[in-house]
């Protein structure tokens, strides 16, 4: 008996290793799902796996409502599954790597997808893009920043520019109006602070890369969309009098207080959000996203005067009103994937005005996809923080369409380039000046150049 | 002569599995990231040219791998001291008691086994918050001005040493306390008999015993300072302004954010020296003791 028990546990040590070394087969999040036609049986759903970022509860609703549902009973050839997870910008990494992960991958952006589309990872998205007419319903500065030696890797997700979310109660409670100077703006952020107020909320403290917004916002208006073109693009080093200015500019602005005070580090968005619904400052820095904390944190009786704007520029001669653009994120199709028409059947139908209008009706801040005809979506039925996100949103479109737009850094700018821009902290401790700064974006910009990891930059002003 | 032959094939054949198992998990890895920090390979492309020792060049260019590796020096002397002396003093102490030890040891384990997220989520948004946490409370109730513990540069390192302390300090008493208890009674009480006071039981009696022990979890120490990433990553992301670098997060975000494998593994190549230096000294002090 014990002899017998031996030997059962014995060929079942050797025989459990083993099976897990064998192909990852329909398991969820693996690229290695079969092939349509192939392994799977008759009337058997071919899975399309995807993953996404660890969401809150009511967006992972209208995400199974509006996208895998949707796509789900639109066809019976496919199964969209999809799969939130805590980390997956470094999952997604790790995974192409070794030419595993999901059917659908989600991306940080163009600079993102460059790196892994230049290494093969990554499928050529161009057939899909012609048999759909991809290029005509995007923006052309995010459809061209999504392409690779000119063929297209990803599409781009909601739209994001950096600017500020207002209360206007909080103006209203002050005397105060919507600033369109900087003078104005700088008056209110000191008033606020005399009175006891953060001058303007956002927050670093589980996320050091919303350093870059506030790079974004000096580059976009005081360097100039121009001057970021010509440095992302070569033609004029980093280390260059615009951007010195307007990284001192960012600079001045954090030694003031103007970033949240002394509690920069200590806040993220979801404390930040409470702080701003309960009128604890008139404005809240950072992209069009904030709208996603906002709708998460408060109750919706406190959000109805929650506005977005765009800064004024910081000097003369620049286009006026000039958006920095990014996407929030990019979608890809995994170059390990067996079914790639199915992945571009479900990418297709994110690119299109009744998921956009869908998805920004339950989830505010997110799903402004940059699609020309976005402001032909029907908001109807939609709550008021909703429709301010939509509202800023096709004021954004209709601005970049005009071709008045400058970069977000976590969209456009190559890896290297991009950490060494939120090294920003280093000159806001007195670790390095601006000046060392610039050089050591400018050596890794080259970094990058010889790597090849520079995206496609759109011109502006075109 | 056969005899011997036939044994010798034997026991090669018995250790192969050993060795083929060992050497793919080590040796080649090994050899892959010493090859792979001579080049500028970026992680995901076949392409990989032989660039020489460029990737070190551009580390000891780059200032932030110095403050990393002084980081891990810090780190390193933190961890040899303090968790040393912590976890010591309590196996001593539960060393003597009959009544509640195994519940102690239970307690004092506890930090150990839950995981790092779950640690470092309750330090930094329950203990160290300064706006809503035990921190904020302490200088709400009684004024003391206890600065940002993790987002001030000055005190950033510490604070998060102080988490992976806290974590760490309970696994060192148990194996200390284990050790303790093998050290012969009879010994002890002769000592007592002779009027060792405790200090002087510890230096003579009990050190002598454990102290192959003690040197081996200290070899380990110093390697497993020099790997230190987890906590970092999860409490201040290398932040603020690289204060809290440290070899093992430098090489992440050459790695996966900047797409440089190459340097990242010239970086890692410095963590692993350390750990192999500590080892070396281990071996030899083994060897010299063995001498006599």
């Amino acid at each position: 008996m014990k002899k017998s028990l031996c030997m059962i546990l014995a060929i079942f040590l050797v025989l459990a290793p083993l099976g897990g070394c064998g192909d990852s087969g329909t398991t969820q999040g693996s690229a290695g799902t079969p092939a349509a036609g192939g392994m799977s049986g008759e009337g058997e759903r071919v899975p399309i796996t995807m993953w996404f970022w660890a969401a809150a509860p009511f967006q992972r609703d209208a995400f199974q409502a509006h996208l895998v549902d949707a796509f789900n009973n639109s066809q019976d050839e496919y199964e969209l599954i999809l799969e939130f997870q805590e980390g997956v910008d470094d999952n997604i990494s790790v995974a192409l790597s070794a030419d595993q992960g999901p059917d659908i991958v989600y991306g940080s952006g163009p600079a993102f997808v460059g790196g892994f589309a230049g290494g093969g990872k990554l499928a050529n998205l161009d057939k899909y893009a012609e048999k759909y007419g991809w290029a005509d319903r995007l923006l052309s500065p995010f459809y061209d920043a999504c392409t690779v030696d000119g063929s297209l890797y990803s599409i781009p997700g909601g739209l994001t520019s950096t600017g500020y979310c207002f209360n206007q109660k909080v103006l209203d409670d002050n005397g105060w109006t919507l600033p369109t100077t900087e003078a104005e703006l700088v008056s209110i952020l000191d008033q606020a602070q005399e009175l006891g107020m953060y001058s303007a909320l956002t927050g670093g403290k589980d996320w050091r890369p919303t350093n870059e917004l506030f790079v974004n916002i000096f580059l976009a208006h005081y360097a100039g969309p121009e001057v970021v073109y010509q440095c992302l693009t070569g033609e004029r080093p980093w280390n260059n009098e615009y951007v010195i200015e307007a990284l001192k500019m960012c600079d001045d602005w954090y030694q003031k207080g103007y970033f949240a005070g002394d509690d920069y580090w200590n806040l993220d968005y979801s404390e930040a959000a409470q702080l701003f619904v309960n009128e604890r400052s008139p404005f809240w820095f950072g992209p069009t996203l904030l709208f996603q904390f906002i709708q998460r944190e408060a109750d919706p009786s406190q959000t109805g005067g929650i506005k977005f704007a765009n800064f004024p520029n910081f000097r003369e001669g620049l286009p006026d009103p000039v958006y920095d653009i990014g996407a929030v994120c990019s979608y890809s199709i995994n170059a390990a994937s067996k079914n790639p028409d199915g992945a571009a059947m479900v990418l297709d139908m994110m690119l299109t005005p009744e998921f956009a209008g869908n998805m920004s009706k339950a989830w505010a801040g997110y799903w402004g996809i940059p699609i020309r005809d976005l402001s032909n979506i029907d908001m109807s039925g939609a709550g008021a923080l909703n429709l301010n996100y939509l509202e800023a949103c096709f004021e954004i479109v209709e601005t970049v369409d005009n071709g008045n737009f400058s970069y977000n850094a976590a969209t456009f700018f190559p890896a290297s380039t991009f950490q060494r821009v939120i090294d920003i902290d280093t000159v806001w401790e007195g670790v390095a000046t601006v000046e060392e700064l610039v050089v050591e974006i400018d050596a890794a910009y080259k970094d990058d150049v010889d790597a090849k990891l520079v995206p496609s930059i759109p011109r502006t002003g075109r | 002569m056969v005899l011997s032959l036939k044994r010798n094939k034997n026991a090669i054949f018995l250790v192969l599995p050993a060795v083929l198992v060992s050497m793919s998990v080590v040796l080649v890895p090994a050899i892959m990231t010493f090859y792979t920090s001579l080049t500028n390979w970026n992680g995901f492309t076949a392409d990989m040219e032989f660039i020489g020792l460029e990737n070190f060049r551009y580390l000891f260019n780059n200032k932030y791998f110095w403050t990393a590796l002084t980081n891990n020096i810090i780190w390193t002397f933190l961890f040899l001291t303090i968790p040393v002396v912590i976890g010591m003093g309590a196996a001593l102490l539960i060393l003597n008691r009959k009544r509640g030890r195994d519940a102690l040891q239970v307690v004092f384990l506890l930090p150990y086994v839950l995981s790092s997220i779950v640690n470092a989520l309750i330090w930094k948004n329950v203990i160290y918050a300064p706006l809503s946490g035990v921190v904020a409370w302490l200088n709400n109730t009684f004024g003391l001005g206890i600065p940002a513990l993790l987002t001030t540069r000055g005190t950033a390192l510490f604070a998060v040493a102080g988490v992976d302390i806290w974590h760490y300090w309970g696994f060192l008493c148990i194996v200390y306390f284990a050790a303790l208890r093998q050290v012969p009674t009879d010994q002890v009480e002769a000592a007592k008999l002779d009027g060792a006071n405790f200090f002087q039981q510890f230096r003579y009696v009990y050190y002598p015993h454990i102290r192959p022990t003690f040197l081996l979890l200290s070899i380990m120490i110093i390697i497993f300072s020099f790997l230190a990433f987890d906590y970092v990553k999860l409490l201040t992301e290398g932040g603020p302004a690289h204060a809290t670098e440290m070899l093992g997060t430098l090489a992440y975000t050459l790695a996966f954010k900047e797409f440089k494998l190459g340097r990242a593994s010239a970086a890692a190549l410095f963590m692993s020296l350390f750990g192999l230096i500590a080892s070396g000294i281990y071996i030899k002090i083994n060897q010299s003791e063995e001498r006599y």
